[in-house]
């Protein structure tokens, strides 16, 4: 483990210190936006009328009834709303002209109670033209489809124009490494596949919420929001509402979760729009069922693949195309490349082809969610593997680590590799489930049991600044003031340690002041698990900031230079003076009428500032044509997970029995919460792995959409506790604090293909589909038993 | 959701209250699926009548031919006499309905008055013979659970009738009975199918009387007619229980919704009615196993 | 002829004890007990996170007993004794002293984005004072009404544990 920092006694990096935030969400006094509401005497409910339809003509809105109705003060219509064509008002804003999705915003009211909003959705007459539509993707993306949008419209949203011969094909991107005909030709084993992950949803556990009041001290707005990254929205409302940026003020309440929902801004647009219009405080807070239907879910992902290797083992050739069902809206980030990324972080693949797709249907658009389409990849990739070894007799285990990248080496992208922790992750994951061993029990009734491994990585992505202050204030307490986001990972407690570390304070005399745009400076948000990255650095920058500032006042009190002063225990040491330490409140000198108060000494009561930056290196543009480039991506987290899995021969089900992580996270800041990070992803991406799906009916309306049955995983889905395991096998990252990388995403990625390894252990299937329901996994032993 | 809330204390002033309404008033036992409907605006009542305040519709009388459940038994309390000889399916499924917050509220009533196709009590309640108690103004008539639904959602009581209780005969003969709630995520989830089975023995291990009833397979509860005639009169054998399961798989008539397919259902009721029908011979037999 | 007991603009009047202190109400009986805890008594601890009753987090005790609360009618829980996480913590010698399994749940990192942990406590709080020795399937068995999306639930169920444990070393 990389320590190099962390020697230092007392520091409470590398350490499972207590979260900042559990004593007030323990008693649930951590104001969540809904919790707020109560402030405002006369704050608005927004409600929303949405499209039954999954393509439809608005051809005209008759709202007279509804603004009849006591207490509607505004029924907002498309025609009605500022627009700024960025891709995240789609969630929010009704529509402008068709719906393109089965519950798109076609209307939305503001009343003065919930029941009377709800009441006047009922009265609001819409009359619809419905127009062809297409769910599937394949559908969508053969020669004559139906399309998305209506031809007559000529642009998507966005601008992209209409195509006749390809309509919905929103991106087409290359990937041409080597030379794939020779790397098949060098291969003694070819597989090809097809593998499908469906639609699956966040589901965090708070709905999107959000609160805007005009304020007339601003001569603005006010937001309290649980969407991610302050400034973002703050900058988005701007440019809608056409106000400078001194008058709006966003402020981040608790979060409750996000893992990428909450990065398209389903409820801030339409919420502020309404403030604006009415004059009033206005509430929107999303039903169980609109998070389902109008804010983004993942997107589905389509791989076909097609694998060469040697008998030896060695990977030759890899050729795929991955197709992105983007849903109705394309997002300028969506252009499949992350999804794709999935195939290069582990492996190396000499001749390597990528095809690349992003296709547009009529389903709810979709967002960035953990794992950002690589788990989707992996999960095609590594039984590509696993069908390599069976033919070649390898154990699993072998195969992999012959093909894994080294340090220093280049990618399919051809990309260095930089940090890279895969191997060990892969051989701690093979050695805690005991791959190298067969169940103890092989068969117990209708169950039948199996053990399966995989490794992934997931990029990051290069773009995200972010900023920090840090405050000393002449008492030597430390406050820090950041606006990434916490959803719920732990990012608050991460910053406090770090300025713990850096000052060499206990962690309680830190303060942690959260996202609030007047206050905090900027950062993009919390995405991409970039925040211990991105907003760590930047503490760790203002910390040597402030530091810096308190080593030149210390310094000219003893009367050395800055650089012989070091800044420790709330103590400024100075090195070769006569003074051996000035405590840092004595640095801080007392006002006093004879003395000349505006000089460069630092002042009791006026705190000194620490402000640090922090960006990642720039991406450099790869060849469009062979989509190559040194730096595409940021680094790579990496994970690995050993899966032991129990499958119902009679009736498809299968039950986790023993589930393991292990991570390269580069260092663990603080275990505990890694840990927590680990527990949590293999939760959720076993669920989708299991059971999660969207489902449709014919008329393309999403038919599942409530936690009644939409299959999210309950306490009994995992295992006992004794069986779940988490391992740490970090490589310190170069650039990132401490050696720090990131881990929310990479637990998720590996999780389907072990599983699905088990499965095929256990019962000789190998299911290609996501989810692998019960029902799926039934019918695949029923047509193997059929075809014997 | 509601403008006018009763309390009545009596049965009698539950069926007045209710007969000023119509259609418009619906009776609360526990709440925990009208309230959901409330809130969605799925069903907009005019009033509301609590069955909490009368008296003694949450008692378990045991007489000398039956055991009447009252409708107001809430199911944790209920699920906990599993001991309770003739009773004792009905309250084990009463503990595989939902979590439980949901079977802290909710009754055997109520899980029967919903109609909901796949209520995990109604399989059990109908194995044993169960028969609705309902009071109306003419007087109380019974109904045999099998025939108590309409469709789903619907019953067949009359306007403003209240179910007081259910009655279930106390069998001479060895009877075993069983329900298996066949779901994704444990008692959370809705169940995808559900079984019922009871076996009773006479001399000789003779059965004298089978049952097996079905749960989300058909608008309403089901019996399998053909699986219990194929039962009666023989002897219990793994080979009869396989071919009793498969017969009540043939007469399943489900649908496919976003819980299941039909198929998949079919199956299901196969491979539950067999285990259900299996534990009632292992307990015959002296192998509890539940 | 029995009438309502609602008044003619359609309220009642209703006495609920909440945290050991008395309230008395007058409201439309249409109303859930969650929607009065947040709305009424600003007891916002008590949280909604779906529209039917699945997600568990409005879990609170209502006469011993845990209930979810979005599907309590304010009229059920008239008369009746509830507690809310508001209500678990006592303020003793100048300092805030948490009920064990708060204080386990901080101590295990059973708390990630916090939005399930009050309905996750109440439910084990009813559990433990129900059952004092429940191992831990039956910890399981009592929680699956409550998701979390962060967790993994491994620590939730870490922290039950050993709030067991040391609430069974206090008697």
């Amino acid at each position: 483990m990389h320590r190099d920092y962390v020697e230092k006694e007392g520091s409470p990096l590398g350490k499972a210190t207590t979260r900042v935030d559990a004593f007030i969400k323990a008693t649930g006094r951590a104001e969540y936006v809904e919790d707020i509401q109560s402030r405002f005497h006369d704050l608005l409910h927004i409600k929303v009328l949405r499209s039954p339809y999954a393509h439809a003509e608005v051809l005209s809105i008759d709202t007279s009834e509804a603004e009849k109705l006591e207490g509607v003060k505004l029924v907002l219509t498309g025609k009605d709303c500022p627009r700024t064509y960025e891709r995240s008002e789609v969630f929010s804003l009704p529509a402008e002209s068709n719906a393109t999705w089965a519950g798109q915003g076609i209307a939305a009211v503001a009343a003065d109670t919930k029941e009377t909003a709800a009441r006047a959705l009922k009265l609001i007459k819409v009359k619809y033209r419905e127009l062809p539509f297409v769910i599937d993707v394949k559908e969508a993306m053969k020669k004559d489809p139906q399309a998305v949008i209506d031809p007559k419209l000529g642009t998507y949203p966005g601008g992209r124009q209409y195509k006749p011969e390809a309509p919905n094909i929103a991106s087409h991107q290359k990937v041409r490494t080597g030379d794939i005909e020779k790397g098949f030709a060098e291969a003694d084993i070819i597989v090809e596949n097809e593998y499908y992950s469906s639609r699956v949803s966040h589901s965090q556990m708070e709905r999107a919420s959000c609160i805007a009041r005009p304020d007339p001290d601003r001569k603005g707005l006010t937001m309290w929001t649980n969407g991610c990254g302050v400034h973002l929205i703050k900058s988005l409302i701007c440019s809608l509402l056409k106000l400078e940026s001194s008058r709006v003020e966003v402020i981040q309440q608790y979060q409750g979760g996000s893992f990428g929902n909450r990065l398209a801004f389903s409820v801030e647009p339409l919420c502020a729009v309404m403030a604006i219009k009415t004059g009033q405080p206005c509430e929107l807070t999303f039903s169980r069922q609109e998070m389902f239907i109008g804010s983004p879910s993942n997107w589905p992902v389509t791989v076909i693949i097609k694998t060469g290797a040697t008998k030896e083992g060695i990977i030759t050739a890899q050729q795929m195309t991955v197709i992105e069902d983007c849903g109705a809206h394309q997002n300028s980030v969506r252009d499949g490349r992350s999804t794709a990324s999935g195939a290069v972080p582990v492996y190396r693949v000499p001749n390597f082809y990528q095809d690349i797709y992003a296709v547009n249907t009529n389903t709810p658009p979709v967002g960035s969610m953990r794992g950002l389409g690589t788990p989707q990849v992996a999960f095609a990739v590594e039984q590509q593997l696993n069908m390599i070894a069976d033919k070649l007799g390898m154990s699993q285990l072998e195969l992999r680590l012959k093909n894994i990248l080294d340090k220093g080496e280049y990618n399919a992208y051809g990309e260095k590799v930089r940090s890279i922790g895969a191997k060990d992750c892969l051989r701690a994951a093979a050695e805690y489930i005991n791959m190298d061993k067969q169940p103890e029990k092989k068969a117990d009734g209708p169950w039948r049991y199996g053990r399966g491994i995989s490794v992934a990585g997931k990029q990051n992505t290069p773009q995200g600044r972010s900023e920090a202050d840090v405050i000393v204030y002449s008492d030597g307490s430390l406050e820090v003031r950041i606006s990434c986001d916490e959803n719920g990972m732990g990012a608050e407690t991460a910053m406090a340690q770090i300025v713990a570390h850096e000052f060499e304070v206990p962690i309680e005399r830190v303060k942690v002041t959260r996202a609030q745009t007047s206050k905090t400076p900027y950062d993009m948000f919390s995405s991409s698990s970039r925040t211990i990255y991105t907003t760590g650095n930047a503490v760790r920058i203002a910390c040597l900031d402030a530091k810096r500032q308190l080593c030149i006042a210390a310094g000219e009190m003893a009367g050395v230079v800055p650089d012989r002063v070091e800044i420790r225990q709330g103590r400024a040491d100075i090195i070769g003076g006569t003074l051996e330490y000035i405590n840092i409140e004595d640095l801080f000198r007392p006002f006093s009428m004879f003395e000349a108060q505006q000089n460069r000494n630092l002042r009791k009561s006026t705190p000194v500032v620490g402000h640090g930056v922090f960006a990642p290196a720039p991406a450099i543009k790869w060849d469009p044509e062979i989509g190559h480039t040194e730096r595409m991506w940021n680094w790579y987290q990496y994970n690995a997970c050993g899966a032991e899995i129990a499958v119902n021969i009679e009736t498809g089900q299968t039950k986790i029995i023993r589930f393991v992580s292990a991570c390269d996270m580069g260092f663990p800041i603080n275990p505990q919460m890694c840990e927590g990070q680990a527990h949590g992803g293999l939760a959720m991406a076993g669920s989708f792995s299991c059971n999660e799906e969207y489902m449709y009916n014919d008329k393309g309306q999403i038919i599942n959409g409530s936690f009644v049955d939409y299959r999210l995983s309950t306490i009994l889905d995992m295992p006992p506790n004794k069986d779940v395991k988490c391992v740490f096998c970090p490589d310190p990252l170069p650039d990132g604090p401490y050696g720090a990388k990131g881990i929310a995403e990479s637990v998720t990625c590996p999780v389907a293909p072990a599983i699905a390894e088990a499965i095929y252990n256990a019962v000789g299937i190998r299911p290609k589909t996501l989810p692998m329901s019960a029902e799926r996994i039934l019918k695949m032993i029923e047509d193997r038993e059929g075809q014997k | 959701m509601f403008r006018e809330y009763y309390v009545p204390k009596t049965t009698g002033q539950c069926l007045e209250a209710a007969k000023a309404y119509g259609d418009e008033a619906y009776y609360l036992a526990g709440g925990t699926d009208l309230v959901v409907k409330m809130r969605s605006g799925a069903v907009s009542p005019k009033a509301v009548i609590d069955l909490s305040g009368v008296d003694g519709l949450d008692k378990i009388i045991q007489t000398d031919t039956e055991m009447l459940i009252g409708a107001m038994c809430r199911l944790t309390p209920l699920s906990k006499l599993a001991q309770a000889k003739g009773i004792d399916v009905i309250c084990r499924a009463a503990g595989h309905v939902s979590s439980i917050q949901v079977r802290n509220m909710a009754t055997i009533g109520g899980n029967t008055c919903n109609a909901s196709p796949s209520a995990d009590t109604v399989p059990a309640l109908i194995v044993m013979d169960a028969q609705a108690v309902v009071a109306g103004f003419a007087g109380t008539r019974r109904i045999p659970l099998a025939d108590f639904f309409a469709g789903p959602g619907r019953t067949c009581m009359e306007k403003g009738e209240l179910l007081t209780a259910f009655a279930v005969p106390r069998e001479k003969d060895i009877t075993e009975a069983d329900y298996q709630k066949f779901s994704i995520r444990g008692d959370s989830d809705i169940a995808i199918i559900g079984a019922g089975a009871r076996i009773s023995v006479g001399s000789g291990g003779v059965i004298t009387k089978a049952r097996v009833a079905l749960g989300a397979v058909a608008a309403t509860p089901i019996r399998a007619y053909k699986a219990e005639e194929m039962l009666t009169g023989q002897k219990l054998s793994e080979e009869l229980v396989a071919e009793a399961a498969k017969a009540a798989a043939e007469e399943a008539r489900p649908i496919t919704d976003q819980r299941a397919t039909k198929q998949y259902r079919i199956k299901m009721v196969r491979i539950h009615t067999a285990m259900a029908l299996k534990n009632c011979m292992d307990r015959i037999a002296g192998n509890v196993r539940t | 002829m029995i009438g309502p007991v609602n008044d003619l603009l359609g309220k009642m009047q209703i006495h609920i004890q909440v945290n050991e202190r008395d309230y008395d109400l007058l409201v439309a009986p249409d109303r859930t007990l969650l929607d009065i805890l947040r709305n009424e008594l600003h007891m916002t601890g008590t949280k909604q996170g779906c529209d039917d009753a699945n997600c568990g987090a409005c879990t609170v005790i209502m006469d011993g007993k845990a209930v979810k609360s979005c599907i309590t009618l304010i009229t059920q829980a008239a008369g009746k004794s509830i507690q809310t996480i508001e209500g678990l913590s006592r303020f003793e010698d100048g300092k805030e002293k948490l009920h064990p399994i708060q204080q386990a749940f901080i101590e295990h990192g059973a708390i990630q984005c916090g939005f399930c942990t009050p309905g996750m406590i109440m439910a084990s709080k009813a559990l433990l004072d129900e059952s004092p020795d429940a191992d831990e399937e039956a910890i399981r068995e009592g929680l699956h009404g409550n998701m979390c999306r962060c967790t993994g639930y491994v620590n939730i169920v870490k922290a039950v544990e050993s709030a067991r444990d040391v609430l069974k070393g206090e008697k």
